[in-house]
């Protein structure tokens, strides 16, 4: 079995923010050499997603809109967390609903994906550097 | 919701995948913070989100059950984590914590942890 690792790193100028990285998860499965298999993308903080939808700018805001609305972020007060100093409180439960992670299956070298899948980094505490994990393993 | 941190894996494994699931549908596996301001933040969302109160709120409940609102709390936080494994350790950031979150407790439940990898 071979595995393959690589870190993306990222650095959003705002505190939210979506990006697609299906071409980087691609360069690294050409890359890996793999066939048959899985790959685990995952966000490596913790008020961040990975999650796979549509790239179209109009659902992003629409997301947008909707997450703040679940999970305000003002009043920032109104979150224990940030009784410790933080204010990202509401990026905790951001993620939550956008999910940690997605696992891909890998046929034929390829991403097995449907017709519209495109992966995403979301970012819901951004403006510092944050990481995201490939992993692919299989043969 | 209770956390209970999972201190696991520390197994023979070298590259593999770790997959950690909730075997009931009223509880999750999630990866947050441990810290327990944002733990006390989750209930209370979620309670907002899909409140227990009313029961009779839910056709779910009708059957004689009252736990409509875990399985939807469930949903929000997910039912499982697949965590990298590299060089025999969790490949975690910083943070990253595993959880079981529990919305309708007071019963024995369990958590499957399977590796999958060399």
């Amino acid at each position: 079995m071979k595995s393959f690792r690589k870190e993306l790193w990222f650095n959003l100028p705002t505190r939210l923010g979506f990006v697609n990285i299906t071409p980087q998860v691609e360069a690294c499965l050409q890359e890996s050499g793999i066939m048959e298999g899985l790959s685990l993308i995952s966000a490596m903080h913790i008020t961040a997603s990975v999650f796979i939808n549509d790239d179209e700018s109009g659902l992003h805001q629409d997301y947008e809109h909707w997450l703040e609305e679940l999970a305000p972020h003002e009043p920032t007060s109104h979150y224990k967390h940030n009784q410790t100093g933080e204010d990202n409180a509401d990026a905790h439960l951001k993620r939550q609903i956008m999910g940690r992670e997605v696992v891909i299956a890998v046929t034929d070298g390829k991403l097995d994906f449907g017709p519209w899948e495109q992966i995403f980094y979301g970012e819901f505490d951004g403006r510092r550097r944050k990481r995201v994990l490939i992993k692919i393993i299989g043969e | 919701m209770i956390g209970v941190k999972l201190g696991l894996v520390k197994s023979q494994s070298g590259n593999c995948d770790g997959l950690v699931n909730a075997m009931h549908i009223t509880a999750s596996v999630f990866i947050n913070d441990d810290e327990s301001g944002l733990h006390n933040d989750y209930e209370k969302w979620l309670e907002k989100l899909a409140p227990h109160e009313p029961v009779s709120g839910y056709r779910h409940n009708d059957t004689g059950e009252d736990n409509a609102d875990a399985h939807m709390k469930r949903q929000v936080m997910g039912r499982e984590v697949v965590v990298a494994v590299t060089n025999g350790q969790l490949d975690f950031g910083t943070w990253e914590q595993i959880f079981y979150g529990e919305f309708d407790g007071r019963r024995r439940k369990r958590v499957l942890v399977k590796l999958i990898g060399e």
